[in-house]
């Protein structure tokens, strides 16, 4: 009855369980509510160990029927439960500041989830091993559910739980009426399409468009006639106001344009859903249902029983209804001609320009500096996957050319020694204090930089080009970890010499260089991450751009060659000095180009943000994107850096769940989260083209 | 055809966005609706090399100010206080990111922290434009109180530690050769660079400079150098860790009998426990305490509440930092006629601002009197030496006069 | 990595115009650094003292370095993989041994001196021997869970994955244990047959204190300042490394390891067990890292969950200073690089804040002459 490896696998599971419950993290996230007055983090944490352990024990004994797998979930449940009951036992039994000793993060188990309420240790006990086999028989009995049930109720359970956990940083992006306002314009569309059917594409996008007009003129009047937008429902609890039903309130044309254009869009998209690829169909899908969540979460102060019960069913039928839809969707768009087909990719490509054109304003300054930040890390990846996806060059210095181009800009625009040597030094503290303020003051008046950011940009990003193929040229002849360990070399020589006394008059020591201005637009200044932003987004899209076009030229061929075989390369005529050092030169601009706008976004720079964790963030992010690819770099910028920073809930355990989830990643998708397709026919081609290059 | 189309319209829409969605300026009111609690910021270094148990403590301190001073009270309607913390990382980056955090949650009344200057800079820089008050108990950089409008501390800057410092080394101890060594943070190269400064202008000398790595544990070598300038004392900027192994490394060097001096970064029973016994006879100067009673007590309730010695030195600092916005919400906040609390952000900001700059409030760290520009500590610094495992403070130093002796002595 | 002899061959100039462009600018710099030197001896700025004391200095550190870096040439020597844990396998050994010796130097409730103060070598040789158990315990569960499993994955990826358990080793040691530094226990251990009686020590009088004593010894008319502890550590370091490479070169298992580290299809079909013997080599290269561990934290008594960083690059660059996965070759790049970081910046005139600099400048300088470190790579003794 018992599977032969349920007892070890729960085991393993408990193990787990006493590292973490020394680390305290059953009751350190006591007061931390997921779901208000019902259920918070230590707790689900707990639970979701038991859980663990339920589910690795029924799936020891796979295929051997209901009653087995919940029986061997409840002993697997019972075991972790009874492993974390002796912690239970050995605490009350050790003096604490024993404990405290070595564990020092330990806190008293009162209040613990450990403790389940309970006052002493042995009722505790008891009761412990009592849940641990109800869960574990739960697991037990859901382990067996078909996969596609357990998927939908495990995605479900886990949105519930993200949005729970998350909701301090999320609650304020869209209120309900934004929310129902999108998404009913999209579900109507789709629905539209459905119920009506359509002859021609052309009746398809008619048929959106329609309905997102009919929805504005509703939507519109609704909100500027019955002042819908101030319904406290709608308006959400946290006196926030609507965004986009506040737009025909205000009532001029470009408003109403902007107004009546969103709408359309989100038709249009609900409309040509019905007849799109699986991705493209179901991010419409997903993109809705967690608007409408956001949407929900907004109109309360704190998710509560009923409103989690409302996001459940919302997810809970997305996931259960979307891969139905999306394989009706994904055939029909196979059988359409292909100009239809371009059309309508061409109208989701659209969409997702424009949500990514419209949402800072809606997210907040918070996540905007995130997805700031996600993108500075794109853009250093898509060089660095110059280097080491196409041409196969592994850079552990990375960050040096990341730290030249944030000084020579940073240099270039802020007051510094190159325009007004010896103003500088008198800022310098112990002149304020003896009555040189006014020195400070006015210093950007006084002695403004050399030049604007935009002027210093391209400089930035040339010096850093220059010096990345001028540190390329010493270690051309290595390769692999040699050539790792020496760019590693150069990142920490650089980063010493930014720090050191020797160069304070240039780079500012310690102190780093200060009052950078920010970039302006004519009169807009691009002070705050949400206005910033566009700066990033436009930059990323250039770069991408850039990348693949490089990629797919002769030099991304020489690239790949190189990286495949370099003697072979070099039989093939090309010319491996030079393709290398471009490699350098690309990337390290790239890289210089992120950092002359992470120092002006910071207005400041410090040596201390260019260590060797960027360079490895970065390796780590290109690799674990899937090497080689520029989506595989999206995804691995938004998992490896914005995660983190939306972990912020987690606290000081972030950085644990960071470095567990880049193993886990790593072991279950050696290939990375998006593999590039190996390009079969550009191969071929290559090897022509080699072949004629070689005269 | 759609093709050129969307690429001309992007561009028009992203500008169109820009102008026309209205961006979410942070309101001027902050409403606490009855029976809520009232939220103030705690952006604190939670993780990280070595600086982890600062922030802890820094958190602490906080916390035990909640302890004794659990609510503020408005028109006769209590109101329960609690922190949202979050983990500046003691980089720019960090900074930046709590900073944005905190501007945007609107319950957030205002912001103790973050802890290093790096942080500080940057996230005051989205204060500023937020309107929103930050009071910092650890970053010691001279220029970020000039620089941004809604920062202030309670801790004194490097320019009044170090020169003080370097008149207690030269008219008290009576030395003239000193060499000094900073961690290569922003804080340690800081006070060093004014030490210096003001140390050359009463007459000494700087026979040695260096710098050390954080993180690092062999500094034989370094201090190997310094010793050929025959310094008589050793001044250290930086934290804990590293004064530690430098104090007992120096004997390896033979400097084993020269005088080793740190500041405030050092001051913690964590320095006196990993320095054993070469902590004796280590000279350090700090802020001057208001009262010794006051700190001795809560010194006390610390150990009483968390069952541990203070980690850091920031403890009494950030406890009085979290008592002015305690005050400053009583002083500036108002119950409006739904029975809520309002408080406006640009009074909040004034009011600390000119926090005790009229009558002095006594804190817990020293005495608190705001110049204005957000310096909050008044800037009297004590010294004290350790002996028997104990920080004792020299009450017979009195900087103020020397410094006039020394100003008498430069006239005549 | 295929590195063809060809171009390891010291003799290529005129061959190639960026290889001569970079003997001709390596030499210029040597010749500089020389220049500089030679100023700074002749104008009596730097003397034999200094040299002397910045080689006793770089000794203990240099030992360190090596006994760590043996432990990343291992694992690169069979596995072709840089084992970016294996700092962190030297920072769990430090700090198991803190709990150890924390023990040990407890007094017993009976009053008394306690076991540490009693039988201090006894004591320490325990603490070793637990650093050596726990680095080693925590190398091999490493192996099993995190490396084995992509075996066959492209390098890259195990590369990827050593970084994030190094990073989830940090962090769970840092939440378990908490991120304050804690210090070894100061040991006193005095020997009796060694009397230094013009130089008192303040526990052991006249008889020389191994550990913590401190002694002038005269150079000229200078003197330099000696602890007997430098040469113990290095004393323990070689005879480990020398242990090692009497095990790698001499015994079957060791055989066994060179035979899978030129081969490992071969290796299995001659009825080796691959995997025994990956684990073998994790568990050799975590028991040096274990007593380097405790070594180090004894010599500097200061243990933190992010400890391991420094050495662990430290000794990386080493291993690649003297050809990663060659065992002679990771010691004697140890030794170099502790004594360059020690007396080179001195030696050069510039502040010891940038001896990381010039560390580096060498690993690069010596990257240029010798693409493959000073004694070439290979465990075994040819490859393809």
């Amino acid at each position: 009855m018992i599977g032969k490896n349920t007892l070890r696998n729960a085991a393993y599971v408990g193990v787990v369980a006493i590292l973490l419950a020394f680390m305290d993290v059953y009751s350190s996230f006591g007061e931390k509510d997921v779901i208000a007055d019902f259920f918070t983090l230590s707790q689900l944490l707990f639970y979701a160990t038991l859980f663990t352990g339920g589910v690795v024990a029924a799936r020891s004994v796979t295929g051997r029927g209901l009653g087995v797998s919940v029986l061997n979930g409840m002993v697997g449940g019972a075991l972790v439960a009874a492993i974390l009951a002796l912690v239970v036992a050995f605490v009350d039994a050790v003096p604490f500041e024993g404990i405290r000793f070595v564990f020092a993060n330990f806190s008293p188990l009162e209040g613990s989830a450990l403790m389940q309420g309970q006052a002493d240790a042995l009722p505790a006990m008891i009761l412990l091993v009592v849940i641990g086999a109800v869960v574990g028989g739960i697991a037990g009995f859901i382990a067996q559910l078909p996969l596609r049930i357990q998927n939908t109720l495990f995605g479900t359970v886990a949105a519930v739980v993200i949005i729970g956990v998350l909701q301090g940083q999320i609650n304020r992006i869209v209120t309900l009426g934004d929310a129902l306002a999108i998404s009913l314009t999209f579900f109507v569309a789709y629905m539209a399409v459905k119920a009506l059917g359509f002859k021609s594409n052309l009746e398809l996008l008619l048929t959106g468009a329609g309905v997102g007009v009919a929805s504005a003129i509703l939507f519109g009047v609704a909100a500027s006639m019955t002042g819908m937008e101030r319904d406290t429902l709608l308006r959400g609890s946290q006196q926030l106001e609507p965004i986009l039903l506040m737009l025909p309130v205000v009532g001029d044309l470009l408003s109403l344009l902007v107004f009546g254009g969103v709408f359309v869009l989100f038709g249009l998209y609900g409309a040509v859903a019905t007849t799109l690829g699986r991705q493209m169909h179901d991010a419409g899908w997903y993109f809705m249902a967690v608007t409408l969540a956001l949407g929900v979460l907004a109109s309360a102060r704190a998710l509560d029983v009923p409103l989690a019960l409302v996001i459940f069913v919302i997810f809970g039928l997305t996931f259960a209804i979307v891969p139905t839809l999306s394989v009706r969707a994904t055939a029909i768009y196979e059988s359409l001609p292909r100009p239809a087909r371009t059309v309508n990719r061409r109208v989701f490509f659209v969409v997702v320009l424009v949500i990514l054109l419209v949402v800072p304003p809606f997210m907040g300054a918070s996540l905007a500096n995130t997805l700031n930040l996600v993108m500075i890390y794109i853009i250093m990846g898509v060089g660095m996957n110059v280097m080491i996806g196409y041409a196969g060059l592994l850079d552990l210095g990375y960050v040096a050319s990341f730290a030249i181009g944030a000084y020579t800009a940073g240099i270039l625009t802020a007051p510094s020694i190159l325009t007004c040597p010896g103003v500088v030094d008198q800022a310098d503290a112990f002149n304020l204090l003896r009555g040189y303020e006014d020195t400070v003051l006015g210093l950007q008046q006084v002695c403004p930089g050399l030049m604007t950011f935009w002027q210093a940009w391209p400089i930035a990003i040339f010096v850093s080009g220059l010096t990345g193929m001028m540190l390329g040229v010493p270690v051309m002849r290595l390769r692999g970890d040699y050539l790792a360990i020496v760019t590693l070399g150069f990142g920490e020589i650089l980063q010493r010499i930014l720090i050191s006394s020797t160069f304070k008059p240039l780079f500012g020591g310690p102190q780093g260089v200060g009052r950078i201005p920010v970039p302006t637009l004519g009169d807009i200044e691009l002070a705050r991450s949400t206005e910033v932003y566009y700066l990033f987004l436009l930059v990323v899209a250039l770069g991408a751009v850039v990348v693949l076009r490089l990629a797919s030229s002769r030099l991304g061929r020489a690239w790949r060659a190189l990286r495949d075989d370099e003697d072979v390369a070099e039989a093939m005529g090309i010319n491996t000095t030079v393709a290398k050092l471009l490699a350098f030169g690309v990337s390290s601009a790239f890289s210089g180009m992120g950092g002359a706008l992470f120092g002006a976004s910071l207005q400041g720079i410090f040596p201390n943000s260019f260590t060797l964790l960027v360079s490895i963030n970065v390796l780590s992010l290109v690799i674990l994107g899937g090497m080689g690819g520029i989506p595989g770099v999206f995804i691995g910028a938004f998992v490896l850096v914005g995660m983190p920073e939306i972990l912020r809930e987690l606290r000081d355990y972030r950085l644990l769940a960071f470095g567990v989830l880049l193993v886990v990643t790593m072991l279950m998708r050696p290939d990375g989260l998006l593999p590039p397709q190996p390009p079969k026919l550009s191969e071929q081609s290559t090897a022509h083209k080699q072949a004629a290059a070689g005269d | 055809m759609l093709r050129t189309i969307s690429r001309k319209a992007l561009v028009i829409l992203a500008l169109v966005a820009l102008v026309v969605l209205p961006t979410m300026a942070q309101e001027d009111l902050i409403v606490v609706e009855a029976g809520d609690d009232v939220v103030i910021g705690l952006a604190a270094v939670l993780s990280g090399e070595g600086l982890a148990p600062i922030g802890e403590d820094i958190v602490r301190g906080a916390e035990l100010a909640l302890v004794v001073r659990p609510t503020v009270t408005v028109g006769e309607v209590e109101f329960n206080v609690v922190f949202d913390v979050q983990d500046d990382l003691c980089s720019a980056e960090g900074g930046q990111a709590v900073g944005n955090y905190f501007a945007a949650q609107p319950a957030v009344i205002g912001v103790v922290g973050p802890t290093c200057s790096s942080a500080c800079n940057a996230a005051s820089t989205i204060f500023d434009q937020a309107g929103m008050a930050s009071i910092s108990a650890s970053c010691t950089s001279p220029v970020l109180a000039q620089d941004f409008e809604t920062f202030s501390r309670t801790v004194p800057s490097d320019a009044a530690q170090g020169a003080d410092a370097a008149i207690f080394i030269f008219d008290y101890l009576g030395l003239s050769r000193i060499a000094t060594i900073h961690d290569g943070s922003a804080y340690g190269e800081g006070l060093v660079n004014v030490l210096t400064e003001a140390f050359t202008a009463l007459g000494g000398e700087v026979v040695a400079a260096d710098a050390v790595t954080v993180g690092d544990t062999d500094f034989r070598s370094t201090l190997d150098g310094i010793a050929a300038g025959a310094p008589e004392l050793i001044f250290f900027g930086g934290f804990p860790a590293e004064a530690a192994r430098l104090a007992e490394q120096r004997a390896d060097a033979g400097l084993g009998e020269v005088i080793f001096m740190g500041a405030d970064g050092i001051k913690t029973t964590e320095f006196i426990s990993l320095a054993g016994e070469v902590a004796e006879g280590v000279y350090i100067s700090s802020p001057a305490a208001a009262s010794t009673d006051a700190a001795a007590e809560f010194l006390a309730a610390y150990v009483e509440e968390f069952g541990i010695e203070p980690t850091g030195p920031y403890n009494t600092n950030t406890a009085d930092a979290v008592n002015m916005f305690l005050d400053a919400i009583e002083a500036v906040g108002v119950i409006n006629d739904d029975g809520n609390l309002e408080i406006s952000r640009a009074a909040l900001l004034e009011y600390l601002l000119a926090y005790g700059s009229e009558e002095p409030v006594d804190g817990i760290t020293g005495v608190l009197s705001c110049n204005g520009d957000g310096e909050c500590l008044a800037p009297l610094i004590s010294f004290a030496i350790v002996e028997g495992g104990e920080f004792v403070t020299l009450e017979d130093v009195n900087v103020m006069d020397m410094e006039e002796e020394t100003e008498e002595e430069t006239e005549e | 990595m295929v590195q063809t002899t060809s171009r390891s061959s010291f003799l290529r100039l005129g061959k190639d115009p960026i290889q001569t462009f970079l003997y001709l600018a390596g030499g210029a710099l040597l010749l500089y650094v020389l220049v500089v030197a030679l100023g700074n001896v002749a104008a009596g700025r730097y003397g034999l003292r200094d040299f002397l004391q910045g080689i006793v200095l770089g000794l203990a550190q240099g030992s360190i370095y090596a006994l760590i870096a043996l432990g990343y040439t291992l694992v690169y020597g069979v596995l072709r993989m840089i084992n970016f844990a294996h700092s962190e396998v030297f920072m769990a050994g430090a700090y198991i041994g803190f709990f150890a010796i924390n023990a040990f130097s407890q007094t017993p409730e009976s009053g008394g001196p306690s076991f540490l103060e009693q039988n201090t070598v006894l004591a320490l040789l325990l603490t070793i021997i637990v650093g050596m158990t726990a680095s080693s315990i925590i190398a091999v569960l490493l192996e099993r869970i995190a490396y084995r499993p992509l075996r066959r994955a492209p390098r890259l990826v195990s590369l990827i994955t050593a970084i994030g358990v190094s990073i989830t080793l940090q962090q769970l040691f840092l939440r378990l244990f908490g991120g304050g530094t804690r210090s070894y226990p100061v040991v006193n251990l005095c020997f009796e047959p060694l009397q230094v009686p013009d130089q008192v020590d303040r526990v052991c009088g006249t008889a020389m204190n191994l550990l913590q004593g401190r002694y002038r010894l005269p150079i000229g008319e200078q003197e330099i300042i000696v602890r007997p502890l430098y040469f113990i550590v290095f004393a323990i370091a070689l005879v480990l490394m020398t242990t090692m490479w009497f095990i790698v070169q001499r015994t079957k298992v060791g055989k066994a390891m060179r035979a899978v580290a030129e081969d490992k299809n071969t290796a299995s079909l001659m009825g080796i067990n691959v995997d025994r013997i990956i684990v073998v080599t994790f568990l050799l290269g975590a028991t040096l890292a274990g007593a380097a561990a405790v070594m180090f934290a004894v010599y500097n008594p200061q243990v933190t969950p992010f400890m391991g960083f420094f050495p662990g690059v430290k000794a990386f660059t080493a291993a690649v200073l003297g050809g990663i996965g060659n065992i002679p070759g990771a010691m004697a790049g140890g030794l170099l690089l502790g004594i360059i970081e020690s007396a080179a910046p001195g030696m050069l005139g510039i502040p010891s804040q940038l001896e990381d600099v010039v560390a580096f400048s060498v690993l690069v300088l010596i990257m240029i002459f010798r693409p493959s470190g000073i004694f070439g790579e290979a465990l075994t003794k040819s490859r393809a």
